[in-house]
């Protein structure tokens, strides 16, 4: 008896399909080998040119296989040709082994009793970096690597160990092992190794990986198979290797984590592979029907239960692990898990789920069910409204105007494109998405402040002051938006001043200045204001660093904010030109003034109480907390505390100015101003938690300490009120809106004719954009819609000039007494309605009262030709008894005066020309003849009858007028949109790609700048 | 200083500016309506609308048939502008759908229209619509008690209120209300009488059709009262609202006519240049409360000659309380005198003058006058007669602190004519003046503009043979 223990006999099988010439060091890396009883089995599937294993292996078994099959079928020949092997070793043709690689694979599967060993596999020219070494799989069947992308091999990853799988690259299988299982599943298309490797971990084998054991892979293999089908090979796994009760549980988790894979596809604009994935289900399912002999198999010889099984596999979803990985977010995964082990880390984490669920709660019924078109939350017309509006060049605010629309109509008409039309599904998730976007802001604004408490604190702090809540209740879109996007605007002027620890910016300036500019055109397309405000919030940062040092930096950061403003003008053009010219009003940009006797005072505005929330000693709280930095902090603790504290200051009191009118023009909506404050404060107080962390252990115990408990007692007192404030679901908005008391009026239109419906009251109760209009301070405004309650294309109604002064004429000539027919006066502007709005919502709400003076009123009811009409007592509503439509044909005979001081009374014109709009009316007029009025203010209005063009008079001093021809016809009335408006429309577009071109080009270059540096040389 | 406590200091001195800044500045109240500059508030009683005005509409209200008491009326429109006036006047009868009859004003001319040539009914209201301001109306209703003379109204009210009111078994009392407008008006009346307040249920919610005149006759809700106070509150809608009050003359010294407009707003002063105490003539202050709180009112007397201590006033919530100056130790006999009422405790009131003439007087008749809640530069007064017949006073009073000096101007067929003697006449202040026109002029017709150089208070009393009619003039822009 040789005392020698024997090698077991290992046959190395490797299936050769149009190698490279890489094959000659695969194979030869083979013969190489140190193992004494390796033989060496090459399956040609049919190559198109002799491989010549001859040559490079002559001690090889060479058999070419009558067909071009795929790799699993050709190793599957195994079964039929191998006889007397212990162990069967499959190799991939591009694949090289160490030259005690299959020495390694043997030794550990006979030290483990193993039913499969894998090896280490590495980069084939740096074989310093790791490719696999061994594979995680998932309930669902998913493989992910087990190694990062590119990772250096440190002997990290060196100890045996038990994997669910293992590729199939190279890995060493018992061969009567393999026998008894059948071999590769030939109908996979991808993850037959996955596959055998569960079979075989069902049948009771081990899996290991021997790292000891090295292959250099080139990864030549061809190009992975369509992803329907490496799809549908995991759901046939699933399909096959489960018993029918984990089958039944897993399979809806597995369709689950499909949907969301094909959504993350849908949101990176893959469409393709959304469709496969979720298209490979039903084939899957059809095939599942023929998996029964594979599943009595497997059934034969299980001896691990599934629930053993699924021990061994990776918990959720070894794709978006991966998915997750690719953004370096499974480092900040594994960090909050370790966070969670600490006592502050479950503090954090405490705070940060009741803050959710907070925000939630609070919005429970806004998220269920509507958000009020209040104040300027005014409701969305259909998508292609609003691409009209942009395409046109219209206006159709006051009396019309030729004017850009805002370039928030075409935000909101593109996002109603993506959403399929769903509009109202839009408007809520902007007003809602305002705060995840700010509270990020935030986030993101305290980041260089050290450690993850300052971040959540500056959450928290910004969650719970009142700014967007009274935004919301009081209907202030302008002031939601602010919310939104101050913390970011706070975030880049920082940055923009290079002052530690804002000294991360971007890498150039002009990519600064692009992303300012982008930030800003973007918040302003919503809040013009805002270009204004981020001027005063610069400056005041530089009036800062006159106390906190550091000014010449603080410049740059002005330099910064001007440039963007400019920036910003530019990608909103043509819109922005409005502003600029002259005679524009202050309102176009800020809104009409609400009366000075109510403006807000400076302690309300410095507790941000602006409405229903907020307000009392709470609201003081995080005034308290913010001054901690200024005690304890140093360095740039203390001079960004500083820095920050004027900001707020600075812009509380423009706030506070402009409402009691030591600043010309008005706002409507303070939050604007107050949203920068709010956030500015939240950076304070996010200081003083790192001047805690950083600062306070330089200190002697004393009074600081307990300032200490004093700030943290004032931060948690004031989220009181939010939480007060989270009860009704709502944040305190009203359920009703004005919208449903004058939902009539759109019939009436219907019926009767297009109209103009002229709103009138305090700007912060009208439901869309006004013009101040009577007395300064006395905070009347008044604004128009079209046949019923207003929309958002009435919202930015740009600048009263021209034709709409008219209407302001007119009220005013009314109060003076100097008219008891106003009615007369409005009926050539087809004002149809007067609705004088004293609170935002329906009675029944008991909003705030805001009544207008009560001379206003008066001077209505003093009109004879003014017909009170049953209403909600939170508005009067009067109808204009010498009214006509828009488009109105005065019949026979009659005509329209070129002048006509009085007024006229028009009620026996009969509306022509329906249709929605806003440039294009097309209609049939009668015959008979008469003159068709038309009440807007443009001469670029062009009428054809039966293809015919008609001449344009003006009439009523601004209006247009055509004379009907007497046969009548089919007419088309058309707004002539001007080519300058079409080419700035170009322009906007053109800039707005240049500008996100190099941001993209940032972002990019940012990321790559995150991931490992390549080596350098071989 | 170290630069922590700098900043400190600085910040909180930020802080404290803003927060002197907001205690320190007073936070201005709304400011009133445009009326604007030197424009006279038209809510309280009839202003004329300037001349720049588009259009003006006045509201007029009255009896036109009444049998045994009116037997006809006049609407007089005076045109104080330099530009004729068109128009329409609308007729709203108590009986019978409205009529439109267009109507044309020359500059500085009157026009009589008389309303029974186009209607019959026993009261009318008159909308007259004009294309432009600067005009003055009444309304005149004839009959054996005399003339009743009303200035049309320039604005409407959902409230209207009548301080004096009675009916006794001498007495008859109607309220007349006008909806000039084309929808429903629904009203409530309510009381205040020597029994207390009340609101009947009969005289609630009582609607007034479009374009209409509705008629209460108080007897049948009030019965024999001897003061009744009435509020007319309109739950829906703006209207007009007179009151017809005639004394039969079964009890000795009142017996007449007086038809007036109500008040459409109680105020904090009322003025009244006539007053005149002699055998004969009894003069009556109603002082009606109407509010919640009570009010303090204290009462000037401008006497020609001499002086007079103050009367205070003290009148309760919902009550009402009268003056008789006969019986009034601080008003002197047979000095004529103005009265200026004033409300110290800032609590709004509504003050009528009733005056009962009868023998030994040479007057006769029955006036109930509405106090002027302001003052004005210029007057108007469309109908008046200086002639045998009719003996027309001016009474001017000057409650300011300059003297005044005021003109006299008939409007005669387009020619303003000066009045001798009434050129230039110097009111001093806090001072009264009468005129008799019939020393100055005779004329049947005499449409008359009264000019100051400062705010003053016009009333003109015409004694017919038989009748009083007293009015405040219409107040011109």
């Amino acid at each position: 008896m040789d005392p020698r223990p024997t090698a077991p006999p290992v046959v190395a099988v490797v299936v050769v399909s149009d190698p490279g010439a890489w094959l000659e060091e695969a194979l030869s890396a083979l013969g190489a080998q140190d193992y004494p009883e390796l033989s060496v089995l090459v399956l040609d599937a049919a190559s198109p040119t002799d491989p010549a294993i001859g040559r490079i292996l002559p001690s090889a078994h060479y058999r070419r296989l009558p067909d071009p099959v795929r790799w699993e079928p050709a190793a599957n020949e195994v079964l039929s040709m191998v006889v007397g092997a212990a162990y069967l070793v499959f190799v991939h043709q591009d694949a090289a082994l160490d030259d005690d690689a299959v020495r390694q694979l043997v030794e550990e599967a006979l030290a483990s009793n193993a039913g499969i060993v894998g090896p280490k596999i590495v980069e084939w020219e740096r074989p310093e970096r790791l490719l696999e070494v061994g594979l995680a799989v998932d309930k669902t069947g998913a493989a992910v690597s087990l190694v990062e992308p590119g990772e250096l091999d440190q002997e990290q990853h060196d100890g045996v160990r038990d994997v669910f799988a293992v590729p199939a690259t190279c890995f060493l299988v018992r061969a009567d092992l393999f026998h008894a299982l059948g071999g590769f599943d030939t109908e996979l298309a991808e993850g037959a190794a996955v596959d055998l490797c569960w079979r075989a971990q069902v049948a009771g084998a081990r899996v290991l990986v021997a790292p000891a054991a090295r292959v250099r892979h080139l990864g030549a293999d061809g190009p992975r198979p369509p992803l329907a089908d490496a799809a549908r090979s995991r759901i046939r796994t699933v399909l096959k290797n489960y018993g029918w009760a984990h089958r039944l549980r897993v399979l809806p988790q597995a369709a689950l984590v499909t949907l969301v894979e094909a959504l993350i596809a849908l949101f990176g604009r893959r469409w393709s592979d959304a469709r496969a994935l979720v298209g490979a289900w039903p084939s899957a399912l059809r095939e599942g029907r023929r998996l029964g002999p594979s599943r009595r198999s497997l059934r034969a010889m299980r001896l691990v239960p599934d629930s053993e099984v699924r021990r061994l596999q990776t918990r959720g979803s070894a794709h978006l692990v991966a998915y997750l990985r690719g953004r370096h977010a499974e480092d900040r995964v594994e960090a909050v898990a370790e966070s969670l082990r600490t006592e502050r880390g479950r503090v954090a984490a405490l705070a940060w789920v009741t803050l959710v669920v907070v925000l939630l709660v609070g919005s429970r019924h806004l998220i269920g069910g509507r958000v009020p078109a209040v104040g300027e939350l005014a409701p969305f017309p259909s998508a292609g409204t609003f691409l009209r509006h942009v395409a046109g060049g219209w206006r159709t605010t006051g009396l019309g105007s030729e004017a850009a629309a805002p370039p928030a109509f075409a935000v909101l008409g593109l996002g109603g494109l993506v959403l399929g039309g769903a509009v109202g599904l839009l408007r809520k998730l902007l007003i809602l998405a305002v705060w995840p976007v700010g509270l990020w802001g935030a986030s993101r604004l305290a980041r260089p402040f050290g450690s993850g408490r300052p971040r959540l604190v500056a959450v928290i702090v910004y969650a719970a002051v009142p700014v967007p809540y009274d935004a919301l209740a009081r209907g202030r879109l302008t002031g939601l938006v602010a919310y939104a996007v101050a913390p970011w605007l706070l975030l880049r002027l920082a940055r923009a001043t290079r002052i530690a620890p804002f000294d991360d910016g971007p890498s150039t300036t002009i990519v600064e200045l692009a992303g300012m500019a982008a930030l800003v055109a973007a918040a302003a397309a919503f809040a013009p204001l805002l270009v204004l405000v981020t001027l005063l919030v610069a400056v005041a940062s530089m009036v800062g660093s006159v106390i906190a040092g550091r000014v010449a930096a603080s410049l740059r950061g002005i330099g910064i904010a001007v440039a963007g403003a400019a920036g910003a003008a530019l990608l909103l053009f043509p819109w922005s030109a409005d502003f600029a010219l002259p005679g524009r009003q202050w309102a176009a940009l800020a809104g009409a003034r609400p009366p000075i006797a109510r403006a807000f005072s400076f302690a309300d505005l410095l507790r941000f109480h602006t409405g229903p929330v907020g307000g009392g000693l709470f609201g003081w709280a995080f005034l308290v907390a913010a001054a901690f930095p200024l005690v304890l902090g140093r360095e740039w603790r203390l001079a960004w505390a500083v820095r920050l504290w004027v900001v707020a200051l600075v812009c509380v009191g423009a706030a506070w100015a402009l409402g009691r009118g030591w600043i010309p023009g008005g706002v409507t909506s303070p939050e604007v101003i107050l949203a920068p404050a709010a956030a500015a404060l939240a950076g304070a107080v996010a200081l003083g938690v790192a001047a805690f962390d950083l600062d306070l252990p330089g200190y002697r115990f004393g009074w600081r300490q307990v300032a200490t408990v004093v700030a943290g007692g004032a931060v948690i007192a004031g989220t009181l009120p939010l939480v007060v404030a989270a009860s009704d679901g709502r944040w305190r908005a009203p359920n009703g809106d004005l919208a449903g008391a004058t939902s009539w009026m759109p019939t009436e239109a219907v019926a009767h004719g297009s109209f103009r419906v002229l709103w009138l009251g305090d700007p912060t109760v009208l439901p869309l954009g006004s013009w101040p209009v009577g007395p300064r301070g006395e905070g009347l405004a008044f604004g128009t819609s079209r046949d019923g309650p207003p929309d958002a294309t009435d919202l930015w109604p740009g600048a009263a000039s021209g034709a709409t002064a008219l209407i302001a004429d007119a009220l005013a000539t009314a109060r003076r007494g100097d008219t008891s027919s106003l009615g007369h006066l409005l009926a050539p502007m087809a004002i149809r309605y007067i609705v004088v709005v004293q609170r935002d919502a329906p009675a029944q709400y008991h909003q705030p009262l805001r009544p207008a003076p009560p001379t206003v009123l008066h001077a209505l009811a003093d009109q004879v030709d003014l017909q009170v009409r049953p209403a909600d007592p939170a508005i009067v509503v009067y109808e204009n008894r010498a009214w006509a439509a828009v488009r109105a044909l005065l019949p026979g005979a009659s005509s329209a005066p070129a002048v006509a001081p009085h007024g006229a009374d028009l009620h026996a014109a009969r509306a022509a020309l329906p249709g929605d709009g806003p440039t294009s009316f097309g209609g049939t007029l009668p015959a008979g003849g008469g003159e068709l009025l038309v009440a807007e203010a443009s001469s670029r209005w062009h009428l054809t009858v039966n293809g015919h063009g008609v001449a344009r008079q003006r009439s009523f001093g601004w209006a247009n007028a055509f004379a009907s021809p007497v046969a009548g016809g089919r007419a088309h009335l058309r707004f002539r949109t001007p080519l300058a408006h079409d080419g700035a429309l170009a322009l906007e577009v053109f800039l707005w790609i240049l500008v996100l071109r190099v941001l993209r080009r940032e972002r990019r270059r940012r990321k790559a700048e995150r991931l490992p540096a390549p080596e350098v040389g071989g | 200083m170290t630069r922590r406590i700098f900043a400190i200091l600085v910040l909180g001195g930020m802080i404290a500016a803003g927060a002197v800044a907001d205690a320190r500045v007073e936070r201005p109240r709304n400011p009133t309506a445009p009326v604007s500059a030197g424009r006279l508030d038209r809510g309280a009683q009839p202003v004329a609308a300037p001349a720049s005005a588009l259009s003006s509409t006045y509201y007029c209200v009255g009896a036109m048939n009444l049998p045994n008491l009116v037997n006809d009326a006049r609407i007089v429109i005076l045109n104080t502008a330099d530009t004729a006036l068109n128009g329409t006047v609308t007729y709203q009868p108590s009986q019978g759908d409205p009529v439109d009859v267009p109507v044309q004003v020359p500059p500085r001319t009157r026009v009589v229209l008389k309303p029974s040539a186009v209607l019959k009914a026993t009261y009318a209201s008159a909308t007259v619509a004009l294309d432009g301001g600067q005009a003055a109306i009444e309304w005149v209703a004839l009959g054996p008690y005399g003339s009743s003379t009303i200035p049309c109204t320039t604005g409407t009210s959902d409230t209207w209120y009548f301080a004096e009111g009675a009916t006794t078994r001498d007495a008859i009392e109607a309220i007349v209300l006008d909806n000039p407008f084309p929808a429903d008006a629904v009203v409530d009346l309510s009381f205040t009488t020597e029994d207390g307040h009340s609101a009947p249920e009969a005289v609630t919610s009582l609607a007034v059709a479009p374009h209409s005149t509705r008629v209460i006759v108080l007897d049948d809700v009030v019965r024999r009262r001897e003061q009744v106070s009435t509020v007319v509150h309109a739950r829906v809608g703006r209207f007009v609202a007179a009151r017809l009050q005639l004394f039969d003359g079964s009890v000795p010294g009142r017996k007449g006519l007086s038809i007036a407009l109500g008040a459409p707003a109680t105020g904090t002063r009322w003025t009244f240049p006539e007053g005149y105490v002699v055998p004969g003539l009894n003069e009556h202050f109603v002082f009606f409360n109407p509010g919640d709180k009570e009010a303090h009112v204290e009462v000037d007397l401008l006497l020609e000659k001499g002086e007079a201590e103050p009367l205070d006033i003290t009148i309760p919530p919902e009550g009402r309380f009268t003056v008789t100056a006969n019986q009034e130790g601080r008003i002197p006999k047979g000095v004529p005198h103005a009265a200026v009422v004033r409300s110290v405790n800032g609590v709004p009131v509504v003050v009528e003058r009733r005056i009962d003439a009868s023998p030994p007087s040479a007057r006769s008749g029955l006036a109930i006058t509405l106090g002027s809640q302001l003052d004005a530069r210029r007057w108007a007064f469309p109908a008046g007669q200086a002639d045998k017949n009719v003996d027309e006073w001016i009474v001017v009073v000057n409650t300011g602190d300059a003297p005044a000096h005021v003109n006299v101007t008939v409007l005669a067929d387009g020619q303003p004519l000066a009045v001798d003697g009434l050129q230039g006449v110097e009111v001093g202040a806090g001072q009264r003046r009468a005129f008799r026109l019939g020393d100055h002029l005779q004329r049947v017709a005499v449409p008359l503009l009264v000019e100051s150089d400062q705010p003053v208070v016009v009333e003109r009393d015409m004694y017919p043979k038989t009748g009083t009619a007293m009015v405040i003039g219409v107040a011109l822009n």
